[in-house]
């Protein structure tokens, strides 16, 4: 807690300067294209029971059709839960919650579905009955699922290593396959729990082009949760800005505004990187 | 372990020198046949069993038991020790069974078994059923219950059902844990098959044993636990073959040892 009381008077000065470049708390969003809003949370408050500890407190934002969104904070802020309160991973049996989550698109309820932190492939499947996974869970039928999971698994580049184990691929390739298996579902929007985080530098780089690359394409309507500044400037059009635990909203930075923030600031949240 | 030629060879010397030592000294009577029977006679004996085609009906009876006691205790074991395995209550229900059926010497309940059962095929699937299914339901337990949670999260990220899941994740985890408890199984399937066939009417292997035995037919008994070995070896390699077969991803090649 020392390198806490050290570090406030450097973070005080920090958050002004973002405020300045912050869009504030979100409003109605104004440019057409991205008019719908696929996802509204507003006053969201999540207290766990088994501790009783408050999570997450009075978070707001929205998010519109096609956009990447990152929800960025140190390590245990609270930044899972809230990914998890939206996409119904977090059960009322762990957790209150208040406030409105509203996720909604013209066809009522929008697929979602979740790319963890670890791969959490099934070690006795191969890769391509893996990526098939999801859609055999929502009773597709086994041809059918594989025939779909190939174009998918073509697209992270893993067409070679359709009949691999888990275990014979780096981590990295199992993060692609991990991301295959999300996108193959055909997912309205797409939860990304620190995705690259378990990776060296050097793949993250590489699986963080394929991610980039496969999203902005595809146009799907993305949260990803990071504790890096560098990688949600990489790859969201908007970030959110969360305090330590409990989480609430600091800032929310539009792509735009990214190339302005000033270096200490960058550097400060690259300290969360630990 | 690879064995290479050597190996083979060296393991292949030492049983047809440990044949021959067994030949000579019954032969040259330094112990008498009677007890230990000679090789030779009893190779002889065993093509007479066939031969004379005696002990097909045997292999019958016995080969029905051991199926349908085993296979109904691998059907039960597995079913139940998946779903004790992840239901809490269930398994506080089912546990003090598992210890108490385990710690007990089910040779001594055999009598009560055939008060119950009768002296026909029923008393001895029992037999054989109570026998072998602790090991099997006990491993599966712990398979379930040893299983990764992350990985049943994820797959209710993709909204499976809870049949899928206990289909294509606990049990799928279960499957080592499974074979090594058939695995275990096996050999107390045997024993609980010849002594059940003891205390049986006039069929199968564990009866003609019995017999022969109390005549003193050694080489005719020898014959016949050999039969027994090379079937108790046959399961064995089953399980093994069906082990190598499911548990690919396990194998060595990938990182696992």
């Amino acid at each position: 807690m020392s390198t806490q009381s050290k570090r406030s008077p450097t973070l005080l000065s920090l958050y002004r300067q973002l405020k300045q470049l912050s869009l504030g708390r979100v409003r109605k969003r104004e440019d057409k294209q991205y008019n719908i809003a696929m996802l509204n949370i507003k006053n969201l408050s999540i207290r766990y029971r088994s501790t009783g500890q408050l999570a997450v407190k009075d978070v707001s934002f929205d998010l519109g059709e096609g956009r990447i969104l990152a929800i960025l904070g140190p390590s245990g802020c609270g930044k899972t839960t809230i990914l998890n309160a939206i996409s119904g991973l977090l059960s009322r049996t762990e957790a209150t919650m208040e406030g409105e989550i509203v996720v909604e698109n013209e066809a009522g309820k929008p697929k979602m579905t979740t790319v963890f932190q670890e791969p959490r492939l099934l070690p006795w499947r191969t890769v391509l009955q893996n990526v098939a996974y999801g859609l055999e869970a929502k009773k597709e039928s086994k041809n059918e699922a594989r025939e779909k999971s190939k174009g998918v698994i073509a697209s992270v580049q893993l067409q070679k290593f359709e009949n691999y184990y888990p275990s014979q691929l780096s981590l990295g390739m199992q993060q692609r396959v991990n991301l295959a298996r999300a996108l193959v579902c055909n997912p309205d929007i797409l939860f990304l729990d620190e995705p690259f985080s378990a990776l060296d530098i050097e793949t993250k780089a590489n699986v963080q082009a394929v991610f980039k690359k496969i999203l902005t394409k595809k146009k799907v309507t993305t949260v990803f949760v990071t504790h890096n500044i560098k990688e949600a400037s990489a790859l969201a059009d908007q970030i959110i800005v969360l305090s330590k635990g409990p989480a609430s909203v600091e800032n929310i930075l539009d792509k735009k505004k990214l190339n302005e923030i000033p270096k200490e600031a960058l550097n400060y949240f690259e300290s969360f990187d630990e | 372990m690879q064995k290479n030629f050597n190996d083979r060879l060296l393991s292949f010397l030492s049983v047809i020198i440990f044949i021959l030592a067994w030949q000579i000294i019954a032969r040259l009577k330094i112990v008498d046949p009677v007890f230990i029977g000679q090789p030779l006679e009893i190779l002889k004996e065993s093509f007479n069993f066939f031969a004379s085609g005696e002990i097909y009906e045997h292999i019958v009876a016995s080969g029905v038991t051991f199926i349908l006691g085993f296979s109904a205790a691998i059907l039960f074991g597995v079913t139940l020790g998946l779903l004790t395995g992840i239901n809490r209550t269930l398994y506080n229900i089912v546990s003090p069974y598992i210890f108490a059926i385990h710690s007990t010497p089910i040779v001594a309940l055999f009598p009560l078994i055939i008060i119950w059962f009768g002296v026909g095929v029923k008393a001895k699937v029992v037999i054989i059923f109570l026998m072998t299914v602790v090991p099997i339901l006990a491993n599966t337990i712990d398979g379930a219950r040893s299983m990764d949670a992350s990985l049943i999260k994820m797959a209710k990220s993709f909204e499976a059902g809870k049949l899928f899941i206990l289909r294509t994740i606990i049990f799928q985890a279960s499957v080592p844990y499974i074979l090594s408890g058939i695995r275990v199984a096996t050999g107390r399937a045997i024993i609980g098959l010849i002594i059940s066939e003891f205390y049986g009417y006039g069929k199968g292997i564990g009866y003609l044993v019995s017999f022969y035995g109390q005549t003193f037919q050694t080489d005719k008994l020898m014959a016949l636990v050999m039969m027994l070995i090379i079937f108790s070896f046959s399961v064995l390699k089953t399980v093994n073959i069906t082990e190598h077969r499911l548990l690919k991803w396990k194998q060595p090649g990938s990182e696992h040892i």
